[in-house]
C-alpha cells in the first residue's frame, strides 16, 4: 500500500504543481463549454432577431377584393401587388426568389373570389381554387415568410368559411387536445440514459488519454520509469498507483466539464429562450439508483483508465502511444453509440459485456428499468475486466522486453 | 556479496534491429558465461570498451534483467527469485535511468525514500547528509530540469543512495561530468568503500579504474578475459599500465566478425 500512497500522491503533484497542467485539464475546459455555449447563443439570436425584423419582399398577383379587405383588417401590410400587363413579372419574381431579393410570390387565380364566395345553398357548383406560392426553402426569410403568410391564409379561409356557412364552428366539426401521460423521471432517464454513457466515455478518455500516455510511456521514454522499477515497490503497487491517480484525475476532469455544463447550459438556452428544451431533464434520483450508478462509475472509470494505461505499457514510446490509441477510443466510443439506439433487453449475458454491458447499465438504471442480477453482471464484469487489465499490465511491468525493448 | 555463476544474457533480436546490426542472426550474445564475484568493502571495476557486455551484466545483478543462463546472488538473495529483497540492498546508477524532470531533488529524493520505507527522520537525516556533502543543498529545491548536468548527476546519485545500500552499483559513474564533480563523485565511492560498502561500477576509463578499483574483471565481446587486481592483470599481460594492458587482452580476444 505504502507503494500505490507515494506514487498517487507524486502524480497529482506532477499536475496540480503545474499550471500548464491545471489549466489545460481543469480551466480551459471550462472556459471551452461556457465559451461555445455563449458564442452559439448570441450567433443563434442574432439570427432569430435578424429573420424576425426582417421586412420580407412578397408579391401578391391578383388579390381579390376579400383578401385585401382580410388583409387590412388583420393588419398584414407591405406587399406588393406586380403589374399583370408586363407578362414576365413572374419569370422576374423567380429570378429574385433565387438570388433573394424576392421572399415570397402568391397568385391568386382569376376565379378566386366567385368560388369562394358560392353559397352554402349552391355547394354542388363548387370548384375548389388554387392558389399559387412559390418560396425558396434554402433562404431563412423566404422561408420566415411563408410560414407567416400560411398563418394569415389560414385565417383568411377561417373567414371565408364562415363567410359561406354562418359560424366557422359549424364546419370546423372538431378539435384535438393532447394530453401527456407519462412518469416524468422515467422519461428524463430515458433521455439522459441515451446521453450520459456516450459523455462518460467521451469525457473520461479524453481527460485520461493524454495524461496516461505521458505517465507511463513518457516517463518509460525518459528512463524515469526504471528508477522507479529500481526500487523494492512490488510492479503491481506501481501499476494500481498509477491507475488509480489517472481515474482520480480523470473523474476531476470529467466533473469539471459536467459541473460547467450544468451551470452554463440552461442559462444560456434561457438567453435565447429554448428553455423547453431543458424541462425534460429534471429527475430524482432514488438511493438505490444513486448507489448503483455510483458503483458503476468508479468501475467504469477503472476499465477506461486501465484500458489507456495498458495501451501506454505496451507503446516503446509517446508517439506510439498516441497512435494506438485514437483507434482503440473510437471503439469505445462506437460502442458507447450502440447503446444509444439499442437495448439489451434484460438479458443478462448482454451486461457481461466489458464496455458495452456496462453502458446499457446505466442506461437501465436511469430509466428504472435494471434487475439486481443484471445489475451485479453488469458491475461485476467491469470490476473482473479491470483487475485483470491490471494483472496483464503488472506482468507487463515484470517483463525486461515491454520495459527495457530488451 | 554479490556471486555471480556463469551468467550468460543472450537478446532476442526484431527483424528490425537485425537489419540495423547487419546480422542474419536471430539472437546476440550479450554476456557469455561471465563469473565473478565481489566482498564487502572493495571496489571492483567492470572494464570493457563500448557494447561488451558491461551494462547488460550491472542490469542483471540489478535486476531489470533476467539471465537467460546462470544465477546471480546479492547479499544471498536470488536475482530472479527474490527481486525485491536484491532492490532493497543495492543502490544503481545509469546514465538512461534518470529524474523526473518536473519534480524536484528534495521532492525526489523523499519520493523514493517512501518507495524504499526509510523511515522520515532518517530520510531528513540523509538527505541533508547527503544533499550537503555533493552540494545540492542549495538548489535542492529547484527542478531537476533546472539543474545543470552535473548537479543532475549529483542528484540523481544521491537519490540512488537515499536507502543507504549495502551495495552501490555505478554504471560510468563518472561520464558527463566535469573534472571537478567526476573528482566528487570517485571520492564519495572511496567513502563508500572506507565505511564497508560494495561498490561495482562500470567504466572505460583506464586512469578511473587505475585510481579506484581494488581488483577489475575485464569483459570483452561479453566474456570475461581477465580478472584481479591490477598488479595481476599486469603481470598477466606483461605490461606496467592498464591501457597497454588492456589493448594486450582486447587484441588476444576480440575477433573480428567477417
Amino acid at each position: 500500500m505504502y507503494g500505490i500512497k507515494a506514487i498517487v500522491g507524486k502524480e497529482l503533484r506532477r499536475v496540480f504543481k503545474d499550471k500548464k497542467m491545471v489549466m489545460s485539464l481543469f480551466v480551459l475546459p471550462v472556459l471551452m463549454v461556457v465559451g461555445i455555449f455563449a458564442l452559439m447563443s448570441v450567433l443563434i439570436k442574432g439570427r432569430t432577431d435578424d429573420i424576425e425584423a426582417h421586412e420580407p419582399v412578397v408579391y401578391i398577383a391578383n388579390a381579390p377584393t376579400s383578401f385585401e379587405s382580410f388583409a387590412s383588417a388583420a393588419g398584414l401590410t407591405g406587399y406588393i401587388e406586380p403589374a399583370l400587363e408586363s407578362g414576365d413579372w413572374l419569370d422576374n419574381a423567380k429570378a429574385g426568389l433565387l438570388d433573394a431579393t424576392v421572399d415570397l410570390i402568391v397568385c391568386f387565380p382569376d376565379n378566386f373570389e366567385s368560388a369562394v364566395m358560392t353559397g352554402a345553398d349552391e355547394l354542388a357548383s363548387v370548384t375548389i381554387p388554387q392558389i399559387e406560392v412559390y418560396y425558396n426553402p434554402s433562404e431563412d426569410y423566404s422561408s420566415q415568410a411563408r410560414s407567416v403568410y400560411q398563418t394569415y391564409f389560414e385565417m383568411y379561409k377561417q373567414g371565408l368559411l364562415a363567410n359561406r356557412f354562418g359560424d366557422y364552428s359549424a364546419v370546423m366539426m372538431f378539435d384535438v387536445t393532447d394530453n401527456q401521460i407519462q412518469d416524468e423521471d422515467k422519461a428524463a432517464g430515458k433521455m439522459l440514459g441515451m446521453m450520459l454513457p456516450y459523455f462518460i466515455t467521451m469525457l473520461i478518455f479524453a481527460g485520461a488519454m493524454g495524461l496516461g500516455v505521458d505517465m507511463i510511456a513518457g516517463e518509460k521514454e525518459r528512463g524515469t520509469l526504471a528508477t522507479m522499477l529500481l526500487s523494492p515497490v512490488n510492479r503491481q503497487q506501481i501499476v494500481l498507483g498509477k491507475v488509480f491517480s489517472l481515474s482520480i484525475l480523470a473523474v476531476m476532469s470529467a466533473a469539471v466539464y459536467v459541473v460547467s455544463m450544468v451551470a452554463a447550459v440552461p442559462a444560456l438556452m434561457k438567453s435565447v429562450g429554448g428553455e423547453d428544451a431543458l424541462s425534460g431533464l429534471s429527475i430524482n434520483f432514488t438511493g438505490v439508483q444513486i448507489v448503483q450508478i455510483v458503483v458503476l462509475m468508479i468501475g467504469v472509470v477503472l476499465l477506461y483508465v486501465s484500458i489507456i494505461c495498458m495501451v501506454a505499457v505496451f507503446a516503446k514510446n509517446v508517439k506510439e502511444a498516441s497512435s494506438y490509441i485514437t483507434p482503440v477510443y473510437l471503439v469505445v466510443i462506437v460502442v458507447g453509440m450502440f447503446t444509444m439506439y439499442s437495448s439489451a433487453e434484460g438479458v443478462m449475458y448482454k451486461y457481461l459485456i466489458p464496455v458495452y454491458g456496462s453502458s446499457m447499465a446505466f442506461k437501465d438504471i436511469l430509466t428504472r428499468e435494471i434487475t439486481m442480477p443484471n445489475f451485479l453482471a453488469a458491475a461485476i464484469s467491469t470490476y473482473v475486466v479491470a483487475a485483470l487489465l491490471v494483472l496483464v499490465m503488472t506482468k507487463a511491468f515484470n517483463s525486461e522486453k515491454v520495459m527495457f525493448n530488451a | 556479496m554479490i556471486e555471480i555463476n556463469n551468467l550468460t544474457k543472450i537478446y532476442k533480436l526484431s527483424s528490425n534491429q537485425m537489419k540495423k546490426l547487419k546480422t542474419k542472426n536471430s539472437t546476440k550474445v550479450a554476456v557469455d558465461k561471465v563469473s565473478f564475484s565481489a566482498e564487502a568493502g572493495e571496489i571492483l571495476g567492470l572494464l570493457g570498451p563500448n557494447g561488451a557486455g558491461k551494462t547488460t551484466t550491472l542490469r542483471c545483478i540489478a535486476t531489470l534483467l533476467k539471465p537467460t543462463e546462470g544465477s546471480i546472488t546479492v547479499q544471498g538473495h536470488d536475482t530472479v527469485s527474490e527481486p525485491e529483497a536484491v532492490r532493497s540492498s543495492i543502490g544503481f546508477l545509469t546514465n538512461e535511468i534518470k529524474l523526473d524532470p518536473q519534480f524536484s531533488a528534495k521532492y525526489l529524493f523523499h519520493f523514493f525514500g517512501r518507495l524504499h520505507k526509510v523511515p522520515e527522520d532518517v530520510l531528513e537525516e540523509r538527505r541533508k547528509e547527503l544533499f550537503t556533502y555533493f552540494g545540492i543543498d542549495g538548489f535542492e529545491d529547484k527542478k531537476i530540469e533546472e539543474l545543470s548536468t552535473g548537479m543532475k548527476q549529483k542528484a540523481a546519485i544521491a537519490v540512488s543512495l537515499v536507502h543507504d545500500p549495502d551495495i552501490v552499483i555505478f554504471d560510468e559513474p563518472t561520464s558527463g561530468l566535469d573534472i571537478i564533480t567526476a573528482r566528487s563523485v570517485t571520492d564519495y565511492l572511496l567513502e563508500l568503500k572506507k565505511k564497508g560498502k560494495l561498490v561495482i561500477i562500470s567504466t572505460h576509463i583506464m586512469s578511473e579504474a587505475e585510481k579506484l578499483c581494488d581488483r577489475l574483471v575485464v569483459i570483452i565481446d561479453g566474456k570475461k578475459t581477465a580478472e584481479g587486481t591490477l598488479e595481476n592483470i599486469y603481470e598477466a599481460t606483461g605490461t606496467n599500465n592498464l591501457e597497454d594492458a588492456f589493448f594486450e587482452l582486447y587484441k588476444e580476444n576480440h575477433k573480428e566478425e567477417r
